[in-house]
């Protein structure tokens, strides 16, 4: 139920805006955090997926 | 328990341990914050009863005034901040101060604009050059300045030592917007809330204020502890600390 106001569209665009500062200021970090983590968790398994195969490469030329 | 106390500040020097902290403490902030913000918002939209000059419109002053005080406590935590990064060289609170800015240019944002919505109606104006909403302006240009003077330096550490002696310098702008309505003939009004005396706001309209303000105060700290979370993950992502992190995530 939405109260009736005077000056109604003061009063909701206000609160719209504010909200909408809010969200954007807690959310892009929630959402950079998850993006930072895929991120170094990708490139860790690159990282370990590279040292396998040079190491695989360097027992086949010894062998 | 002062000895505890500063050991648990220097442990909180330590990133993995800083981490470690704020990934514990941001849910339970941002519950707090739920809470704080449904009863405050339920308040403030339901129960307060409608000002017998202002009518309706003055519900604005509860996403506005608390969003003008934290943008000016925010400026002190990071001025705080900044006096620590420069005596004591810690990083995180180099860290800490510096993603306390785009926390702090939103609050002020919000001020702003909401007090452009409310000044149209009451005042007839959506802006005036008045010492209040001018030095208001000027927090907002400061806290650009700093985030754009931290973004230009390549090594983190330079830029936030050069940003936080910017930090020191702008503080002079902060008891210029508390004492504005005192010193000049403003259009804004003067403070109505007084923590030290008796308020001229009426006391079926503090509650809601209350709640609110409160809420902010947590929201803040788990926005500041998310963003400190962020750098510190970005700028460590080749230390140990951060390869044994995403270690145990994979596994």
């Amino acid at each position: 139920m939405i109260p009736e106001f005077s000056y109604a569209n003061y009063v909701w665009s206000s609160y719209a805006i504010a909200m909408a500062v809010v969200l954007w200021q807690a959310l892009g970090p929630m959402f950079k955090h998850r993006r930072l983590l895929w991120q170094l968790r990708e490139d860790q398994l690159l990282e370990a997926d590279q040292g396998n195969t040079a190491k695989s490469n360097h027992t086949r030329e010894h062998a | 328990m002062w000895k505890r106390l500063k050991l648990a500040f220097h442990k909180l020097g330590s990133p993995p341990i800083f981490y470690r902290f704020a990934q514990t403490l941001i849910p339970w902030l941002w519950s707090l914050t739920g809470v704080g913000l449904a009863v405050g918002l339920y308040q403030a939209l339901y129960v307060v009863p409608p000002d017998y000059q202002q009518g309706d419109s003055y519900r604005i002053l509860y996403v506005h005034v608390p969003a003008a005080w934290q943008a000016m406590a925010t400026y002190l935590i990071m001025a705080i901040l900044a006096i620590i990064a420069l005596v004591w060289r810690i990083r995180t609170a180099e860290i800490m101060a510096m993603v306390a800015a785009p926390i702090g240019a939103g609050f002020t944002l919000i001020c702003l604009v909401t007090g452009a919505i409310w000044g149209e109606p009451m005042w007839g104006t959506w802006w005036a050059w008045d010492a209040r909403l001018t030095s208001m302006l000027i927090l907002l240009f400061i806290y650009l300045g700093i985030m754009g003077l931290y973004a230009a330096f390549d090594d983190h550490r330079q830029g936030a030592k050069m940003a936080s002696v910017l930090v020191l310098v702008g503080v002079v702008n902060i008891p210029i917007i508390h004492f504005s309505v005192d010193w000049w003939t403003t259009l804004h009004q003067g403070s109505t809330i007084n923590l030290f005396g008796p308020s001229s706001m009426d006391p079926t309209m503090l509650p809601p204020l209350i709640w609110m303000t409160v809420a902010v105060k947590f929201m803040f700290a788990a926005m500041l502890l998310q963003r400190a979370r962020n750098e510190l993950l970005a700028q460590d992502q080749r230390k140990q600390w951060t390869k044994r992190l995403i270690g145990d995530l994979i596994e």
